[in-house]
């Protein structure tokens, strides 16, 4: 049996807003925790394990079902220069992350930064290839749905 | 919601593509697409634009009889 909907359009509208500000909240609070716990020394899978797994969890949906639907971005486009320039915030984030917690472990300022830089190049690296195949993906999907569009418009 | 054949025919009349019409008025063409098969429910905003587009009436575009929604 179908269960009355207690809500009408406007109210659904704010509750999908509602949500859609929960969703990024637990997903940024997700990352804060993992951070939080790296920082002080906690990062075994006994401390982060369940976060990071929900974590990859959720990301993962989101970017499958975003590329199955043909979205990527509201303002950023799937470029090679975009990409590029995401990859190296990224890596420069944790990097700089690393960087302090390196230092503030060990207090060798050449260590720290060499630690800065493994990880900002492996992070920008597996960033910068992440970004190119889902991008690749979108673009590939998009075709797909374009094309099938036209089918749609000029085959009938 | 049935399909809208009223804005498929505006359109066509206007001698344009459901890309031509979804770059006039700043969306994407599986939207434009969607309104018309009748699978998305616009905004009334984005009604709106697509009658200035046209250069068509609202109730011309979009009007459905009671009995005609699901």
């Amino acid at each position: 049996m179908k269960r009355k909907n207690n809500i009408d359009e406007m109210q659904e509208q704010k509750l999908l807003k509602i949500e859609s500000r929960g969703f990024w909240l637990a997903y940024w609070g997700l990352v804060a925790a993992i951070f939080i716990q790296t920082a002080m020394g906690n990062s075994g899978f006994q401390y982060i394990g369940g976060e990071s797994i929900i974590l990859i969890i959720i990301s993962l949906y989101t970017v499958v079902d975003c590329i199955r639907n043909g979205i990527w971005d509201r303002k950023l486009k799937p470029d090679f220069k975009t990409n590029l320039l995401l990859s190296l915030a990224a890596g420069l984030a944790v990097g700089i992350f690393w960087f302090i917690v390196s230092y503030h472990r060990y207090h060798a300022l050449a260590g720290s930064f060499a630690t800065f830089a493994m990880m900002f190049i492996m992070v920008s690296v597996l960033v910068f290839v992440a970004l190119s195949i889902t991008s690749g993906l979108y673009k590939h999907k998009k075709n797909k749905i374009d094309k099938e569009t036209d089918e749609e418009e000029f085959g009938e | 919601m049935s399909k809208n054949m009223a804005l498929k025919l505006a359109r066509t009349k206007k001698d344009m593509t459901q890309k031509d019409l979804a770059e006039k008025i700043g969306v994407s063409r599986q939207t434009i697409n969607a309104i018309e098969k009748g699978e998305y429910n616009p905004t009334i905003k984005l009604c709106l634009k697509i009658c200035w587009a046209l250069d068509a009436g609202l109730d011309e575009l979009f009007w459905e009889d009671e009995s005609d929604e699901a």
